[in-house]
């Protein structure tokens, strides 16, 4: 489930909408750094190239393999050399080779790249012993260009970050004549004061924590006390009680002009050595946010003076100061120094480090907004209530349905069982009491299709289309009883199918009862059995009668007597539909039309199929038909097959039941009309 | 006992429990319904199964031609199997998407040249129905008024301006409800038949029960003598 960032919506597993409120789902996943593709969160492997999508382990530090200093700073390179051939990209290759050629430098000597740091800082005090770590490249950035601090210039007493305490060299004894300063200093000249360097020249080199991430600044290990130092810039030991040029011009005249900016004394990491060159025209702007308030021509600031008065003796060289803020924000941090990227180990980006993020990250589009999810709209709310509101009402039933329940088992069960006394009695009345009020009429129909029946050559084969079932049976079987009679008198040969799967044994049922001779079976019928596939169904078997199998003998179509020189519907002399249904009678008439159309169609078909056939038969599509009781009566009345006395009961039957039937629907709308319509 | 005699028994206690749905629905009435559904989708498995399977597998195991032409329509068949499984229901998407291409094509092909067009030539032309006279007008008239009538009965939209809407219900709402109650009729009639053909069954039904009870009567009688 993705839940909506705006709505809290629960959305499906891969939706890019919200169902409710139609914001954009962040699609999450991790995002392979091969290729690109995203891949399910909790993928340690790309589903696309197999590269690895997380970071290896890291290997705990007594297991952790000697691994050289990279003197590449943001990729580690691999510790395992890269072998010919190995497996990899080329880009792989070629970025291993690369390292391989940047090589550690024997101790004492410094790399290029932090060669090319020192190079101008310009000359440093022989004297000066260097603290033991180096400045940090972002520190050595904001130096001056070696502008001298004045000594004059009261240190001030100033917290100091650990990270920079750590740079200072353990400050010799202090000079009498430079006190610590009790005033506070603003913070513009605290960022002006060299935060660090050692207080006295002579003062040796004291063993200090170095941070890791300034070790990794260092190329080689530590040196020895013996060892030669690199020269650093910017960082000297202050002469005590000597006041920089820059600051003597700012005391005798404001250098600043108003307006003006560029000429503010530079910031802090100045170097006080003497032999430091002068500082130039153009110093460096300052780092400030807030523009600092310049104070107008020949009037030296308060703040400045009394720096200057109550400076303190103790200290002449430079001390700690407080670090600003935007200056620590500038601090590398020294966890993130210290966090050692452990080396892939697997896949073809074996040996390199770096080259992952740690950490799994999530991947969303560049234009999603997210936001946390807002509370439910009132409308949304009043939803929810309403819906809480009915699923806790207990089930009932409204009294109107009660009532009608209620009402039911005397009236309604009573009413119904009135109508089935009235229909039995109507249908066993005939039977009973031997009534004749019916008599089989006499329809058009049924006349045009005796006698298209009965100019059937001898031996002409039928295709009889046989759809309808059991339930059907009572009705059907009276009306293709009379047809399948004539057809057998003529000498027909039937071929019977069905689309439907119980009509063939219904078939088989009423053939059995219509075949005087048994034994002529197998040349007069040939069942072929039930047709799948309706209206395709039909089609194919109209092409391909003979490649069926008989059903009563199991024999193939073609070995049956019965259906012999008969390959498809061209082959038969007429095609007979029993229909129950509607659309049953619609695809045969429709398939022989499009197939054969000379070939002629007649139907003997349910009472409730006589509406739609008629205008197959008005337009001639039909040359007979037989419709319901009705039409079998007639038919069999013509026939004269011995069956009429059984249509005879059937139709007074029939009759009375419609009277019946006619009668309860005008009573009942009779008291529909009195007395019901209120109820 | 005969088979046949013991067809009559169950089939007459089937029929009563059918009809006892006059009484309104109950348990009798169900277990009928039950037995009548079960039996059809079960023998319609059992048909499908002989006619279909048994008489198409024996083919593959021939060597002539006609072992393609049966190996592929069951391999298709087979693909249909994984319509069941919702996982691997795409799989049955060539076999559904040819079944339903081809009943389509052979449907309308049949429509358009067994229904369509000899039913369109069949309803004739204005020099037809003078030829037959005023039975052939009459006859003209309403097979024009009552196809136009109901076409127009499920126009539901009228037009916005007055004028127009007048304008609009004066013709097209007319003929509308003269097509209406061309749709009547013609329910009605359809009606009227399904109910004669219902009837038909149900005398069917009550004469085939009344048979049966002769028959066990009779059973009783001789066993009884």
């Amino acid at each position: 489930m993705i839940y909506c960032p705006k709505c809290g919506t629960a959305n499906r597993q891969g939706s890019k909408f919200c169902n409710e409120c139609g914001s954009p789902l962040l699609a999450t996943g991790l995002r392979c750094p091969m290729c690109g593709a995203m891949n399910p969160t909790g993928n340690l492997y790309c589903d696309r190239c197999h590269a690895r999508l997380i970071p290896a382990e890291r290997v705990p530090p007594e297991e952790e393999k000697p691994e050289r200093v990279s003197p590449l700073k943001g990729i580690s390179l691999p510790s395992v050399p890269v072998t010919e051939g190995g497996s990899g990209e080329k880009w792989l290759s070629e970025l291993r080779a690369e390292a391989e050629e940047v090589a550690p430098l024997p101790e004492g000597e410094i790399p290029p790249w932090l060669a090319e740091l020192t190079a101008p800082a310009g000359p440093t005090a022989p004297e000066v012993s260097p603290p033991e770590a180096a400045v940090p490249e972002w520190l050595a950035e904001l130096e001056a260009p070696t502008v001298p601090a004045a000594p004059e210039v009261p240190p001030v007493e100033a917290a100091v970050p650990e990270w920079l305490a750590e740079l200072e060299v353990p400050a010799g004894p202090a000079a009498p004549e430079a006190p610590p300063p009790e005033a506070a200093v603003p913070e513009w000249l605290a960022e002006l004061e060299v935060p660090a360097g050692p207080a006295a020249p002579e003062a040796p080199p004291v063993e200090t924590p170095v941070p890791e991430w300034l070790a990794e600044l260092e190329v080689s290990p530590r040196p020895s006390p013996e060892a030669p130092v690199p020269p650093l810039a910017g960082v000297s030991a202050p002469p005590s009680g000597e006041i920089p040029d820059w600051l003597r011009e700012f005391q005798a005249a404001p250098l600043v002009q108003e307006g003006s900016s560029a000429k503010l004394p530079p910031i802090a990491l100045v170097d006080t050595a003497a032999s430091a060159p002068a500082a130039p025209e153009s110093v460096p702007p300052v780092l400030l946010e807030e523009e600092t308030p310049i104070p107008p021509p020949g009037e030296i600031p308060d703040w400045l003076r009394a720096a200057a008065e109550e400076a303190p003796p103790e200290l002449g060289g430079l001390v700690p100061a407080e670090i600003p803020e935007w200056l620590r924000a500038l601090q590398p941090r020294a966890e993130a120094a210290v966090e050692e990227e452990p080396a892939e180990t697997e896949g073809f980006l074996s040996g390199l480090r770096g080259l992952l993020p740690i950490g799994r990250g999530l991947d969303m589009p560049a234009t999603a907004q997210p936001s946390l999810p807002r509370a439910p709209s009132p409308a949304a709310v009043a939803r929810a209530e309403l819906l809480q509101g009915l699923l806790s009402r207990p089930l009932m039933t409204s009294p109107a349905v009660e009532a009608r329940e209620a009402y039911r088992p005397t009236g309604w069960a009573l009413s119904r069982l009135l109508v089935g006394v009235i229909l039995l009695g109507a249908i066993l009345l005939p039977m009973l009491v031997r009534l004749s009020l019916f008599s089989p009429p006499v329809v058009p129909a049924v006349e045009t299709l005796f006698a298209v029946v009965h100019q059937l050559p001898s031996g002409t084969s039928v295709l009889v289309a046989w759809e309808y079932g059991p339930a059907e049976a009572d009705e059907m079987d009276r009306v293709a009883g009379p047809l399948i009679d004539h057809l057998l008198r003529q000498g027909a040969r039937l071929v019977v199918v069905s689309t439907r799967p119980e009509g063939p044994v219904v078939a088989e049922a009423l053939l059995a009862s219509r075949l005087a001779d048994p034994s002529e079976r197998p040349r007069r019928i040939a069942n072929l059995g039930y047709v799948p596939g309706q209206a395709a169904g039909v089609r194919e078997v109209l092409g391909n009668l003979d490649g069926r199998t008989e059903v009563s003998t199991g024999l193939p179509a073609a070995q049956v007597e019965a259906i012999a020189g008969v390959h498809s519907v061209a082959d038969v002399g007429m095609v007979v539909v029993l229909a129950a249904q509607p659309d049953d009678l619609r695809v045969w008439v429709e398939q022989v039309s499009a197939a054969r159309p000379d070939v002629p169609i007649v139907a003997g078909v349910s009472a409730r199929v006589e509406l739609m056939s008629t205008p197959y038969l008005t337009a001639g599509q039909i040359r007979g038909i037989v419709a319901g009781l009705t039409g079998g009566a007639a038919y069999e009345a013509k026939l004269d097959t011995g069956w009429g006395r059984e249509y005879e009961y059937y139709l007074n039957s029939l009759g009375l039941a419609q009277m019946a039937v006619a009668a309860l629907a005008v009573i009942g709308a009779l008291i529909f009309l009195v007395g019901g319509r209120k109820r | 006992m005969t088979a046949d005699l013991i067809g009559l028994i169950v089939g007459t206690l089937l029929t009563l429990l059918v009809l006892s749905y006059i009484l309104g629905d109950n348990p009798l009435y169900r277990l009928a319904l039950h037995l009548l559904v079960g039996a059809t989708v079960g023998y319609g498995v059992a048909v499908t199964t002989v006619t279909v399977l048994q008489a198409t597998l024996p083919a593959l195991r021939s060597e002539s031609p006609e072992r393609v032409r049966v190996l592929i329509p069951l391999i298709l068949g087979m693909l249909l199997l994984f319509k069941g499984f919702p996982r691997w229901s795409a799989w049955g998407n060539f076999s559904t998407a040819l079944l339903v291409g081809v009943g389509t094509a052979v449907a309308v092909s049949g429509a358009v040249m067994g229904t369509i067009i000899p039913q369109a030539a069949a309803v004739g032309s204005l020099g037809d129905w003078l030829r037959e006279g005023s039975y052939g007008l009459l006859n003209g008239f309403l097979v024009t008024l009552g196809t136009i009538g109901a076409l127009l009965a499920f126009a539901f939209t009228v037009p916005r301006q007055p004028t127009l809407r007048r304008l609009w219900n004066g013709s097209v709402g007319v003929l509308g409800q003269m097509g209406r109650l061309f749709l009547l009729a013609a329910f009605g009639a359809a009606f009227a038949t399904a109910l004669t053909a219902s009837l038909t069954v149900l005398v069917g039904r009550v004469y085939a029960v009344t048979a049966g009870l002769q028959q066990l009567l009779t059973l009783i009688g001789m066993s009884g003598g």
